[in-house]
């Protein structure tokens, strides 16, 4: 096989364990939005132009309780802008492909994918296939994702509920985490990311998630600045 | 149609937020302060999704219970293993035993 496509496969495997946690989420996502009222093809459709779980649960919500179109539109913008941070801590990376690769890739960026992407980036030797990687674990969540809306618009409400699936996907992202931290200013950035997380977990809209980010960044280039 | 509309608005600008950086920045322009901070990005964003899925139950805060316990011996073997398909092996039983 080429190395390409073992590189594409890699990332495929290495996306599997967080998809059994967004199955449910799709499936969730599903039966929610059928329950407010939207069409199912609509419902599908959002899960193939948005192509993002939180967002697209806010939308449906939104749309169920007839919210004006702008503040739709400006509230998932907003439920999204922590993808720009991820975009930023991809570029340099994928800085060499052409502009169609950027673009899928781009299309692709989730929390999800951008996990096991950058990790590939940052501790693995084979810069000349990080992107086949980054599509193999884009493409295996987005699958995932448009089959698990369709099982929620199709029979969602009749399957049980499986409690287990709810904690696969933090699971594998401590398996991911915990590897590289490797000095003192990456635990630093991360257990302040971890505490702003809990403590700001009551705003809205994922911003505690970009709060955690800008805080831990913070943190993290102090730590590392003492050091220096 | 203007559910479609807005829909598809909020497509564009979602992958707007997405190829903000990827597509049209080169990288070596930006100050170094940002290249340096821009390295802590995955650590602290999955930390934060760590603690929010284990920590936050229907927005509130709860330390104390069998997902952080799950979380606690999967750091743990995380720590020592490296590995994956282990951490979440030893999470999944420990959440199992405990329901």
């Amino acid at each position: 096989m080429q190395p390409k496509y073992r590189a594409w496969l890699a990332g495929a495997k290495a996306e599997l364990p967080i998809i059994m946690g967004g199955i449910p989420f799709g499936i969730i996502y599903g039966v929610t939005a059928l329950k407010l009222g939207l069409s199912p093809w609509f419902i599908q459709a959002m899960s193939t132009i948005v192509f993002g779980g939180s967002s697209q649960m806010i939308i449906a919500q939104m749309f169920g309780s007839f919210a004006p179109n702008l503040a739709i539109i400006l509230t998932s913008t907003v439920v999204n802008l922590r993808h720009a941070l991820y975009s930023a801590s991809l570029a340099p990376y994928v800085q060499p492909l052409n502009r169609w690769w950027k673009v899928l890739l781009a299309y692709l960026l989730t929390d999800e994918a951008y996990a096991v992407a950058i990790t590939n980036y940052q501790e693995r030797n084979d810069p000349e296939h990080g992107h086949w990687f980054f599509f193999g674990a884009g493409f295996m969540l987005w699958i995932s994702w448009q089959i698990s809306t369709a099982i929620g618009i199709l029979v969602g409400s009749q399957l049980p509920p499986m409690p287990v699936l709810d904690i696969a996907a933090a699971l594998t992202f401590i398996g991911i985490l915990i590897p590289i931290l490797r000095d003192k200013a990456l635990i630093a950035a991360a257990v302040t990311g971890a505490s702003v997380a809990v403590l700001a977990s009551s705003l809205p809209y994922k911003l505690d998630l970009m709060a955690a980010a800008v805080v831990g960044i913070g943190v993290g280039l102090a730590v590392e600045g003492k050091r220096a | 149609m203007s559910l479609w509309l807005t829909i598809v608005v909020i497509g564009l600008i979602t992958f707007a937020i997405r190829y903000s950086f990827i597509g049209l920045v080169n990288n070596a322009d930006f100050p170094a302060i940002v290249q340096r901070g821009l390295r802590f990005v995955p650590a602290a964003v999955l930390a934060a999704i760590i603690a929010s899925d284990l920590a936050i139950s229907n927005k509130q805060i709860d330390l104390i219970n069998s997902k952080m316990a799950a979380g606690a011996i999967a750091i743990i073997v995380a720590w020592y293993s490296r590995q994956v398909i282990p951490t979440l092996v030893a999470g999944f039983i420990v959440f199992l035993l405990l329901n």
